[in-house]
């Protein structure tokens, strides 16, 4: 797997979540992947990050685009530094909401990418997705 | 950021261009909730056609727009949606339920037209 | 066929039982229930790059070195344990060649039928992966020609499906269909899965995802064609299908699509 590019967005407020989207969008573009794929990563992209600005007040958002001869794969690692999720698992359930509240919104997103990692503690939170797809 | 509500007879057309926070959705819904009062508008239209990203908070906000606008006895129909937020949607789980739904603008007027005619719900 | 020129003669050279078995493209060999090998033929030991002598009595897993060996997944073990052949496809690298191969496994039985040790043989099978690949190129290319999506009547499209749908075909199937819907503006789509022969769970769920994605643009997605089989398939299954309108036939379902758009609120 060849890395093409790699982009770090810091995120601070708002703005920066339409930002990271449209980065991965156009990243996505750039080496291959279809409209409904960049739509899947951006929705789970500005899902997660949201969760970020909302509760942990800044973090920061990697993107990595790669491909080898019979793939291209985006990975992003979404971290902060807030209080965490008290219950990763139960904030992973179907149908677990709080309202909007912290962690709402990860199954979801967990169901548009191929990959999806996390591990939360008060103080780190970080957040991988993956995605990849044949290389035609 | 503002988002502006027009009233064409009796009804109320906003356009939903870009992502809001929770301040702006809160004035956002205050703002079509008073609209609706002081205007006494049958119908309201919540346009998407320019939302190429629905995350769950904004199909969160749209919904209870929605809700809001028939508790005060408005019909609510959202058009535009593009094909690929609305599989999307589905496929986190978040699809919209309950919310009448046109293709585009045009769709949207008649449909909701005949709705307040007909005095369907 | 039948070489005129050999006679009876010719024959007294050949040891029926082991000249045929040793030329028989294809590897041949015979293990105890320990797994030491107690015969392999010359394709084997050619493929196997060892002569007999050197293999005889030794494991057959030292010989053979597959990603099967030593685990419950060995199909001699199965085949001695269970009393039954079973066959299966890998790779094998030999000469320096590497290519597909399918390998079947049975008991090894004494003349009063115990199990003594098991058999197996493989067979080169690129060629039957070659035609493989050309079918299914084949079916991709029938695929392609026929999901365009059609513009029945106004607000009204329609699309038939003919083959065998994977998964990928599927996401894009939805994606063409839900893209055509915005395009002609139609407020019902008809899928029609006639000539699709058998619908997994996968494939169900494909489908129940592109009727929810349809409702929300404000249209309705009506199927057609599922056959008795895979009707009953779903239901056994236990797919849901109650939130979907079905039609058994493509008339019919027209016939439904076209009281659904005058009725329409649109």
């Amino acid at each position: 797997m060849i890395e093409i590019s790699e982009t770090s967005i810091d995120l601070r407020n708002e703005d920066d979540i339409l930002i990271a989207r449209q980065t991965a969008r156009k990243e996505m573009a750039d080496i291959g992947f279809g409209s409904a794929d960049q739509t899947r990563m951006a929705t789970a992209i500005s899902e997660l990050t949201r969760n970020v600005i909302k509760y942990a007040g800044e973090g920061v958002c990697h993107i990595v685009t790669g491909a080898s001869s019979s793939e291209i794969h985006i990975k992003v690692e979404i971290e902060d530094y807030g209080p965490g999720i008290v219950d990763v698992d139960k904030a992973m359930e179907d149908g677990y909401t709080t309202g909007g509240g912290l962690g709402a919104g990860l199954p979801g997103a967990k169901r548009l990418v191929n990959d999806f990692q996390i591990e939360s503690q008060p103080g780190l939170t970080k957040i991988n997705l993956e995605m990849s797809r044949p290389n035609v | 950021m503002e988002i502006p509500i027009l009233k064409l007879k009796n009804i109320l057309l906003t356009s939903i261009q870009s992502d809001m926070n929770d301040d702006d959705a809160l004035k956002y819904q205050s703002d079509v909730m008073s609209t609706l009062e002081k205007s006494g508008a049958k119908g309201l239209i919540i346009d998407i056609t320019a939302m190429d990203i629905m995350d769950s908070f904004m199909a969160r906000v749209i919904n209870e727009t929605a809700r809001m606008a028939r508790l005060m006895g408005a019909r609510v129909v959202l058009c535009g949606m593009q094909p690929m937020v609305a599989l999307t949607l589905v496929e986190m789980g978040r699809e919209l339920i309950g919310v009448d739904t046109a293709l585009n603008l045009d769709k949207g007027f008649d449909k909701l037209i005949k709705m307040i005619n007909e005095g369907v719900d | 066929m039948v070489n005129e020129k050999l006679s009876s003669d010719n024959l007294k050279n050949v040891d029926i039982a082991k000249d045929v078995l040793d030329q028989l493209p294809c590897m041949v060999m015979a293990v105890d229930l320990d797994f030491n090998i107690l015969f392999l033929n010359d394709t084997g030991c050619e493929w196997m790059g060892d002569d007999f002598e050197n293999v005889e009595g030794k494991k057959c897993y030292d010989l053979v070195k597959s990603a099967h060996c030593r685990t419950d997944n060995c199909r001699i073990k199965q085949a001695m344990n269970n009393d039954r052949k079973y066959v299966w496809r890998n790779e094998i690298t030999t000469g320096g060649k590497t290519f597909p191969i399918e390998y079947t496994a049975a008991p090894l039985k004494d003349k009063d039928g115990n199990i003594v040790g098991g058999v197996e043989y493989v067979i080169d099978i690129s060629e039957r992966v070659e035609i493989e690949k050309e079918v299914q190129e084949h079916s991709r290319t029938i695929m392609e020609l026929s999901t365009p999506v059609i513009k029945l009547w106004d607000g009204i499209v329609i699309l038939p499906l003919v083959g065998v749908i994977d998964t990928m075909r599927a996401q894009q199937i939805i994606e063409n269909l839900l893209s055509s819907i915005v395009e002609n503006e139609a407020t019902v789509a008809i899928l029609d899965v006639t000539g699709v022969p058998m619908i997994d769970t996968s494939v169900a769920q494909h489908i129940l995802k592109t009727v929810s994605a349809g409702k929300m643009l404000g249209a309705e997605i009506i199927i057609t064609g599922f056959s008795p089989n895979v009707a009953q398939t779903l239901v056994t299954l236990g797919v849901d299908l109650s939130d979907i309108i079905t039609c058994g036939s493509l008339k019919d379902g027209v016939s439904k699509a076209f009281t659904l758009v005058g009725r329409k609120l649109v």
